[in-house]
């Protein structure tokens, strides 16, 4: 391979620079960057003219020679191919989609600290600031018992339903992303819709207060115990699922 | 299955490319031939030339450029210390790779 280097003819110089142009458009169909271009096209002609010294050791390269090389050489159209990815584990050779970027990192099942943050605001709220809301207005009197429940309800809802929003914006973002998708649109659920829930319930129970109607009681105590049954089931499923890993789906 | 070669080789051209550069700086086509040498690994100019010119981009190669006295002038790449970092990286992940896919189509694996 590095015996005597000969020089294209001139003749023959056309044939390698419309094979070079050819090239080159389909590398531009790659989107290939001109600097990258240039050098894939240096090397490729560096090849060229070294398969053609093979090709004609001992006399002049004929128009002959020159189209056997290129039939032994990969077709211009297989450089517009689709561009290889980097196989490296630590770090990508490309930017991340504007919209994927944005998306948290999940951890290894698929859920983000963002997600099961808003989850478990969600469910303190709905399991534990609603029902003493509930029976601080029911039950009570005790205004300072009745500053603490809705405190409680505020600390959790208002930073459940932020971060359930951004968790669902991160889901949807996270379609087709490197990484993997993320997984748990029920926790995003729960984060944002815990605070309207509370909101409503308090209202009810605030109702209910007001009326002293037994029926709506019992109805309201009813409605918050199966809130919080569902709740409770959903919080138990999901964290079996990231505990003991969610349920395979075919590939 | 040739489609599934293509693929497989096509993801390992970056590893196939810096073993070749560990042993010394080569310039393009001799890349390209010193893997035509290795049965299984013939990868063409098609395929190595973009990622050669990517790894001189993202600064894992070196490139050097040598005039020759009639034909084009030669690039010549050699590796950098991330790239040798790199290669360590991919090469115990090959490793690992290989002894668990051996170890599962072997049978014994789980």
């Amino acid at each position: 391979m590095n015996a005597a280097v000969i020089e294209v003819p001139p003749a023959l110089r056309h044939l390698v620079d419309s094979r070079l142009d050819a090239i080159e458009r389909a590398l531009l169909q790659g989107d290939t960057p001109r600097a990258e271009r240039r050098s894939i096209l240096e090397d490729i002609e560096t090849q060229i003219v070294e398969m053609l010294s093979a090709e004609a050791p001992d006399h002049e390269p004929t128009r002959a020679d020159l189209l056997r090389v290129f039939t032994r050489l990969d077709p211009p159209e297989a450089f517009a191919g689709e561009p290889l990815e980097s196989v490296r584990p630590m770090r990508t050779t490309r930017a991340p989609a504007p919209a994927a970027a944005n998306a948290p990192p999940a951890t290894q099942s698929g859920y983000a600290t963002t997600g099961i943050l808003a989850c478990v605001g969600g469910l303190t709220m709905l399991l534990l600031g609603l029902p003493l809301c509930a029976f601080t207005m029911l039950f009570s009197q005790s205004q300072n018992l009745l500053v603490i429940a809705i405190g409680l309800v505020a600390v959790t809802g208002i930073p459940s339903l932020v971060l359930g929003i951004l968790y669902a914006v991160a889901i949807h973002n996270s379609h087709g992303r490197p990484g993997g998708q993320l997984r748990g649109l029920t926790c995003a659920a729960i984060g944002i819709a815990a605070l309207p829930i509370s909101i409503v319930g308090l209202l009810g129970g605030y109702l209910v207060a007001v009326s002293e109607s037994d029926f709506l009681i019992i109805g309201s105590f009813v409605m918050l115990c199966v809130l919080a049954v569902v709740g409770v089931i959903h919080l138990t499923y999901r964290s079996l699922e990231l505990l003991v890993g969610a349920p395979r789906r075919p590939a | 299955m040739t489609a599934w070669v293509t693929q497989l080789r096509k993801g390992l051209v970056e590893l196939c490319i810096l073993a070749v550069l560990k042993k010394g700086e080569a310039y393009g086509y001799q890349i390209v031939d010193g893997l035509r040498a290795h049965r299984g690994l013939e990868l063409t100019e098609s395929t190595v030339y973009p990622v050669l010119s990517r790894l001189a981009k993202e600064g894992l190669l070196q490139v050097r450029t040598e005039a020759s006295p009639s034909g084009p002038p030669r690039r010549y790449y050699r590796m950098t210390p991330a790239s040798e970092k790199h290669y360590q990286q991919m090469t115990s992940q090959w490793k690992e790779i290989r002894n668990s896919l051996n170890s599962l189509i072997q049978g014994d694996g789980r």
